[in-house]
């Protein structure tokens, strides 16, 4: 422990090195900035980024690509709250109740919900890293196929809290986002599905693209059609730093799922291929699942957004912890982390901390003053990012619009992902004008492909035996909290059924 | 004051949006040193005076920051550094199609002697088992610069401590899971088992890559793995992963030196190089053909390339044109058998 704290001092000694809070101030400036355009995001924010780092030292390089990472976690919930485009992924369910928050003019407020859930979601997912980071990677190493398949499942039940008012519509939404998965080349058997003869269905439909149109683009259409009904933007609020500050009772409101969403975040970022996307579903999951807020999930509840932002940011700072004691990249980001480590010719590994000490400390202590830096960058950007919202109806469809070509363009560098993110919008809008729930689909898109990986690995393992599934003591947990969670409802139906029968 | 900071946001992120939408290039590196290089002009090592008309497109079918990414890039960079192009050299990832798309549009390009792909023989056999009428003939094959090849590893706490222990488990009906990715991997294990007789005997899990693999191996979800050097030197020095086998005719160099190849056990060796190289569209003429063929026999002679392979752990196999077509081709031909 106190070995912990030494070293995690001599990492503050090397990151506070004038040139490398420089780097990690320009890395966070940067890395907001481009996880705020959507389809950018994180993945391919560090991406476009890397190149730079190459001119730096090695420490200050990956000082300066640890505030990229880290500070698009923030950026990626801009653009959601604002304009209703989640950046990345994980920010699907920071949209669902930051725009609504900010249609109801609290968009400052939102922003800051968003901001300060990121920072301390971050900093107790680092503190945990720097306690824990080997032993819990090491627990992480345990989740292998048949636990990460019953995870999924655990994971799958969330979508039975997003699919609305219409169960039937939330299941079709459900099962075309699980179709839409299969498309592509089967990742286990190298075999094509679905690809229709075409040559881009190959690689399956993207994600990103198809998240813009859903939710972005969709909206866009709707807001074209009823512009000239919409009472413009209620203006109750200043648009300063004061006003989007937040009060004393909404702290206490935020301050469990803050709590609750960072332990379970970190736990997820730690897993091998889970990421910060599951990571924030789950987080919003459990919000829906124990929590309690003032306005219902969905409407605009701060709630929400902190529980999914938090989550988010935790399992960030939770994925390092696989990455540098192991070598294992928890998430696609992480993975082109690990590739600019290796440019620098270090091998994250079993053996880092033990040969690189300085580096690997001085990485941990810099994402502590970078979430700082980006906490810091965001609240001085908040008054003028809300202003945003204020926009005209009639010019910011034009701007939207355009936002979502580049950002579709962007991630996939070909107009392939334009296309689809203009038959996503189109399927989007058709949803919304017949009350069809689009998150369900985007849930079980991400879910789905994980899913059946996992199961198909653990059957092969298994020789084909279900078995597998309940005799390792992990995936025996979790099948059990499956079913407890599947079987509840009905169970009680019953019970109540029985009893209004007896009287 | 207000109205400046936000003109400065709008031109950064209209900056930051060309960036990416025009491919993630590493801006400052392939761009700038231009001018300086059409000063000194092409000739200055020995190249054969023949000039590029416009800026190279060197496609990568994955996504940046991978393996074959950093391989494309450090390519692009020694040509740039030394001056040995006229034109920049451009590096772009396209995945679409699960990297068809990119294949297809080299194959066909309009600029056929600007126009280079990195194609691994991995991404061959995936380009040949998808079909859609792409071969190695759609390709001009330039060179092959390094090579991978494959060791069968296992876990410190695994079932099996030696390879022989896991051929005869298999041999007497025991259930023997090994891990892999589809591509190469499988390949080389299927050649392996049918010189070991034990075609089928084994389970195969399928991974993303060797590094998804090592992770299974760690967590003793699977008994062995395949993999590559650069994904396992770490865990082999730690001893959390133990090499059981070299599928090479020669042993692997520190720390993979305890594995021993497979006529040391008794069998024909066996080995299917995961070949990393470049291709050239089609149409490229005779002239451009021999052109990169020249400045890729210089990179893979440069001291920054040897500095590379080393750092990635790959065997520096270089191999000119005349001969990755011949190489590419028997590549071809097995992955055709196999389907």
């Amino acid at each position: 422990m106190l070995e912990t704290l030494q070293m995690l001092f001599m990492g503050f000694s090397v990151a506070t090195s004038i040139e490398n809070i420089l780097a990690a101030a320009l890395g966070a400036i940067l890395g907001i900035l481009v996880g705020a355009m959507p389809g950018i995001g994180s993945l391919a924010g560090c991406a476009l980024l890397l190149p730079i780092t190459f001119k730096f030292n090695p420490v200050t390089a990956i000082i300066m690509l640890g505030a990229i990472y880290y500070s698009n976690m923030f950026g990626g919930a801009y653009s959601a709250i604002l304009i209703n485009v989640p950046g990345d992924s994980p920010a699907i369910m920071t949209a669902l109740d930051g725009y609504p928050l900010a249609r109801k003019g609290k968009a400052g407020k939102a922003l800051m919900t968003a901001n300060f859930s990121s920072f301390v979601g971050g900093i107790i997912g680092m503190i945990i890293l720097v306690f824990m980071g080997p032993a819990l990677a090491t627990l992480g190493l345990k989740f292998g196929p048949s636990e990460m398949a019953a995870l999924m499942l655990v994971a799958m039940t969330s979508i039975s809290w997003l699919v609305g008012e219409n169960p039937l519509k939330g299941i079709a939404a459900t099962c075309l986002g699980m179709m839409i998965a299969t498309m592509g080349v089967d990742k286990i058997s190298g075999n094509m599905r679905y690809d229709f003869g075409n040559i881009y269905l190959l690689g399956g439909i993207s994600f990103i693209p198809l998240v813009i149109g859903f939710i972005g683009l969709a909206q866009v259409f709707e807001l074209a059609e009823t512009r000239n009904e919409k009472a413009p933007m209620p203006i109750e609020e200043k648009m300063d730093i004061r006003s989007g500050l937040l009060t004393r009772k909404e702290f206490g409101r935020i301050f469990r799922p803050i709590l609750r969403s960072s332990l379970l975040g970190t736990f997820v970022g730690f897993l091998p291929g889970a990421g910060a996307t599951t990571g924030s579903f789950l987080g919003y999951a459990m919000q829906k699942k124990f929590g309690k807020s003032e306005e219902e999930l969905g409407t605009g509840a701060i709630e929400g957004i902190a529980a999914s932002e938090a989550a988010n940011n935790a399992a960030a700072a939770g994925a390092f912890g696989p990455l540098l004691s192991l070598g294992i990249p928890g998430s696609g980001t992480t993975a082109v982390l690990l590739g600019g480590l290796m440019m620098w010719g270090l091998n994250p590994g079993p053996m880092l901390f033990a040969s690189e000490p300085e580096f690997a400390w001085g990485l941990i202590a810099s994402l502590f003053i970078s979430n700082l830096i980006a906490l810091f960058i965001a609240m001085v950007s908040i008054p003028w990012m809300a202003k945003i919202i204020r926009i005209p109806v009639g010019v910011m469809i034009p701007a939207i619009i355009a936002i979502c070509f580049v950002g579709a363009y962007a991630t996939t560098n070909s107009m392939f992902g334009v296309v689809i993110m203009v038959l996503g919008g189109i399927i989007g809008y058709l949803f919304q004008k017949n009350d069809y729930p689009v998150a369900p689909l985007l849930l079980a898109y991400v879910l789905s492909s994980n899913l059946e990986i996992n199961v198909r690995r653990a059957l092969v393992i298994s020789e084909g035996s279900l078995s597998i599934f309940f005799t390792k003591p992990i995936s025996l947990v979790l099948m059990l909290v499956f079913f407890i969670i599947v079987l509840t409802p009905m169970v009680r139906g019953a019970l109540s059924k029985m009893r209004t029968k007896q009287i | 004051m207000k109205k400046m900071l936000t003109l400065m946001l709008v031109l950064s992120m209209l900056c930051l949006g060309a960036c990416s939408t025009g491919g993630s290039q590493s801006p400052a590196p392939s761009t700038a040193p231009a001018d300086t290089v059409s000063e000194t002009g092409s000739g200055s090592s020995g190249a054969p005076a023949y000039t590029l008309s416009r800026n190279v497109e060197f496609m990568v079918s994955s996504k940046a920051g991978g393996n074959s990414d950093l391989f494309s890039r450090t390519i692009a960079d020694i040509i740039t550094q030394n001056g040995w192009a006229n034109q920049p050299v451009i590096v772009q990832n396209n995945e679409d199609g699960n990297g068809q798309v990119s294949r297809r549009n080299v194959s066909a390009s309009k600029t056929p002697d600007e126009s280079l792909l990195c194609l691994s023989s991995g991404d061959l056999t995936v380009m040949v088992t998808l079909g859609g009428g792409l071969s190695i003939d759609n390709f001009r094959p330039i060179a092959i610069m390094g090579a991978d090849k494959h060791l069968v590893l296992a876990g410190k706490d695994g079932r099996y401590k030696t390879m022989q222990e896991a051929i005869e488990a298999a041999k007497n009906g025991e259930q023997v899971t090994i891990g892999g990715t589809p591509g190469d991997e499988l390949t080389v294990l299927n050649m392996m088992l049918e010189e070991l007789d034990l075609v089928d005997k084994f389970d195969f899990v399928s991974f993303g890559s060797s590094a998804e693999t090592v992770t299974a191996l760690m967590g003793g979800h699977i008994d062995l793995g395949m993999g590559k050097p650069a994904a396992a030197k770490e865990y082999v020095v730690s001893g959390d992963i133990v090499p059981l086998v070299a599928l090479s005719t020669t042993r692997f160099p520190e720390p993979f030196d305890t594995a021993p190849t497979l006529s040391e056990l008794g069998y024909n060796d066996v080995e299917f190089p995961l070949y990393r190289g470049v291709v050239g569209a089609k149409n490229m003429s005779d002239e451009a053909l021999a052109y990169w063929d020249n400045v890729m026999g210089q990179v893979a002679q440069s001291p920054e390339w040897k500095d590379y392979l080393d750092k990635s752990l790959l065997i520096g196999e270089y191999k000119n044109a005349a001969q990755t077509t011949e190489e590419y081709k028997l590549v071809e031909q097995r992955a055709l058998e196999a389907k």
